[in-house]
């Protein structure tokens, strides 16, 4: 794929191939969203340029994966979920609760 | 002079130019509660047309001016900006006035639910705070931070008043932020089932929904939601606690998606007048 994406010449072409192999779809969507590949991919949002600003790269990031917070919330205890970074990330974005966490 | 008293005063010089208005945008946001800047005075005004206006205000001597100099619009019809001032940084002030927006109903329609209040000293004709916060779902970020706040006033306000069970269906129906949630389930309306049947159907706004849903398992999304919640989402509500993390999670995903669908509307609007206009 990669060869005929560098014969194709295309930038675009490329980084479509690379983003498709890093991403593995075969691993469980409760094992993506770690800490570091949470932050890893916010940033290359703004590296990217996609994002001007780290709050909107991670509005973007958490746009592009609600369906994942739909199943991990299916697959995972109420704990492994609050601490989950993908759901973290969600809940600092959303309605403000009563009395802010301190975690 | 204060802005407060600025606004009062163009409101009253409105008035006596034969305008009816309400005030909407920065200052209305302001005499709801949410302490924040703004440089422009903005209006929903109701006149048969941009030209009516223009002539109105030709005549008329708002805070002391003759408004001589008019903005550029990119929608004239519906909107139109008047230079009334420079702030001490040198940026100017602006006079606002919108005839029409897809985020607005019909001006006699938000006549009829305005909110008059005091603000600058003088009892003002304000935007109600249910049209304040769909005026400010646009395709802007900045107006979302306002629609958190506002939401969250809508919802103290709602739990103050409700003393009948209609005023209870009503503030069910409608509640939008976590907070008013969390102080709902505290005070045990939620425990209420014959009152949550009720209020579902009453749901126009998918959020409430979301909050009320897991609570009444059996409930069905109604007919007249203004954007529907995905089937695959609904069903992970009949599998949470309510009240659970994931619910309060779940509820985010749907405010969301809301959201998100809010903004592209007001785009696709914006980008349909722009073609017009070429």
């Amino acid at each position: 794929l990669l060869s005929e994406a560098f014969e194709a010449g295309t930038v675009k072409a490329i980084q479509a191939v690379w983003k498709d192999r890093r991403i593995e779809p075969t691993q469980p969507v409760e094992e993506r969203h770690d800490d570091v590949s949470l932050q890893r991919e916010i940033d290359s949002l703004l590296i990217s340029g996609q994002a001007a600003t780290m709050a909107e790269a991670e509005r973007l990031y958490l746009d592009t994966h609600l369906h994942d917070i739909v199943v991990i919330a299916e697959q995972m205890s109420d704990d492994e979920f609050r601490r989950h970074g993908l759901v973290r990330l969600l809940l600092a974005h959303g309605s403000r609760p009563w009395e802010d966490s301190l975690e | 002079v204060s802005i407060e008293n600025k606004l009062a005063q163009i409101a009253s010089d409105l008035e006596d130019a034969g305008l009816k208005c309400l005030v909407m945008g920065g200052h209305a946001v302001r005499y709801y509660g949410v302490g924040r800047n703004t440089n422009d005075f903005d209006f929903y005004v109701s006149t048969s047309s941009m030209d009516e206006l223009r002539e109105r205000l030709a005549k008329a001597d708002i805070a002391g001016k003759v408004l001589a100099r008019e903005g550029p619009s990119w929608r004239p019809e519906d909107f139109a900006r008047f230079a009334i001032g420079r702030l001490p940084d040198g940026r100017e002030e602006w006079l606002e006035f919108w005839l029409h927006n897809h985020l607005l109903p019909e001006f006699a329609e938000s006549w009829a639910r305005r909110e008059r209040g005091v603000y600058g000293g003088r009892e003002l004709e304000f935007l109600s705070l249910e049209d304040l916060i769909r005026s400010k779902e646009t395709a802007r970020e900045d107006d979302w931070a306002d629609v958190a706040l506002l939401e969250e006033i809508l919802d103290a306000r709602a739990l103050a008043q409700a003393k009948t069970q209609s005023d209870r269906v009503r503030l069910l129906s409608r509640l939008r932020s976590r907070r008013g949630f969390e102080r709902a389930l505290q005070s045990g309306l939620l425990g209420d089932e014959a009152l949550l049947r009720q209020a579902i159907p009453e749901c126009r706004h998918p959020v409430p929904f979301a909050f009320l849903v897991p609570f009444v398992k059996d409930a069905e999304q109604p007919a007249n939601l203004c954007s529907r919640i995905d089937d695959a989402y609904l069903a992970a509500f009949g599998k949470v606690e309510p009240g659970s993390v994931k619910h309060v999670a779940l509820v985010e995903v749907v405010r969301r998606g809301y959201k998100r669908w809010a903004m592209d509307v007001d785009h696709e609007d914006k980008e349909r007048r722009s073609r017009r206009k070429d």
